[in-house]
């Protein structure tokens, strides 16, 4: 049994207990899934408070649905389609309202010199400011295809498209970072 | 497999969303063309440089989520949960609603109170010209309902 298969078991165990109004298990379930959701979150909104709300939302819309989960897709898949949702709204108003992207702020990484400690923090993020110049869908599906290494079928759950779909927005989003990142490759 | 058709596949084949036949084919495509090698080689570098992000400080949500869930439900919680500008929007909308709603409103009755008024001036009008004792054979005259 592969540790995938196992995740996805108890995860639909742990949705089944919150879906009877077990609120341990629901504990459990955020404490499982508040990293991935928030770090997807602050790649779409790229503001930390902003961020929080919204991953916060997710979890109390997860919470009162869960009695109503139907595993056609994995809890994983699941949760993401929420927090996606919500995250794709606010990216979609942040850009009609022009705002700036803000900083993600990152996590003090191994002790290093000052110098390449700068040069990482700068790369990561120029890194960090081409993907926040992608509209929200490529971006939603880089962050999903590149940091949750979520295959194709289950990025297409998430974002409500098809297969092709997904990989036609990774063909576009790979053209565009490509020519945003020339210079550092 | 075509330099053309091996473009189209070769983000799959990076992302490892490939049949083991499809994967064959590309293989052998690139085991003979610089040129798709060198796009694959790109596209891997770019990929490889997405993931030197340094990682993201998260914070712990847990309490906060659970505050949140023992909240109560129902109209006040719904718009003490809303953020400000959410509220903002929300109450600019209704605003808008009503003026629209109040402008129709109140734009359909002058009209219709002008159209009475021209009404009654004809009926006055043409019972005018009746003789007195004619008026309610006039009426169904008009409206073509005598017996």
């Amino acid at each position: 049994m592969t540790e995938r298969t196992t995740t996805a078991e108890e995860d639909l165990d742990i949705i089944r207990r919150v879906g009877a109004g077990d609120h341990g298990a629901f504990r459990e379930l955020v404490e499982r899934y508040q990293r991935p959701l928030y770090t997807f979150v602050l790649r779409m909104v790229r503001r930390p408070p902003v961020a929080e709300e919204l991953v916060q939302e997710a979890f109390v819309r997860a919470f009162r649905a869960a009695p109503r989960y139907k595993p056609t897709a994995s809890v994983s898949t699941w949760l993401f389609h929420i927090a996606a949702r919500l995250a794709m709204n606010e990216a979609a108003l942040a850009h009609h309202r022009r705002e700036v992207p803000g900083e993600i702020p990152d996590a003090p990484g191994a002790a290093r010199g000052p110098l390449e400690e700068l040069e990482r923090k700068e790369l990561s993020q120029t890194i960090e400011a081409a993907l926040s110049q992608l509209p929200p869908q490529q971006r939603a599906a880089v962050v999903l295809a590149r940091f949750e290494d979520m295959p194709y079928r289950e990025i297409g759950k998430v974002l409500e498209v098809s297969e092709g779909a997904v990989d036609s927005l990774l063909q576009r989003a790979r053209q565009t970072l490509a020519r945003i990142l020339r210079p550092l490759q | 497999m075509k330099c053309k058709e091996s473009r189209k596949v070769l983000s799959r084949y990076l992302d490892h969303e490939l049949s083991s036949t499809e994967t064959s084919s590309i293989e052998e495509h690139l085991a003979g063309c610089l040129e798709c090698r060198t796009e694959l080689e790109t596209q891997q570098r770019l990929w490889a440089l997405l993931g030197s992000v340094e990682p993201i400080r998260a914070p712990n949500l847990t309490a906060a989520v659970e505050a949140r869930l023992s909240e109560p439900r129902g109209w006040l919680s719904f718009l003490a949960g809303l953020r400000l500008r959410s509220f903002a929007y929300a109450t600019a909308t209704v605003a808008l609603v009503g003026l629209f709603v109040g402008t129709g409103v109140w734009a359909g009755t002058a009209r219709h109170g002008s159209d009475a008024r021209e009404h009654d001036r004809t009926f006055a009008e043409l019972l005018s010209d009746v003789p007195p004792g004619m008026e309610v054979v006039a009426v169904l005259d008009q409206i073509g309902e005598r017996p």
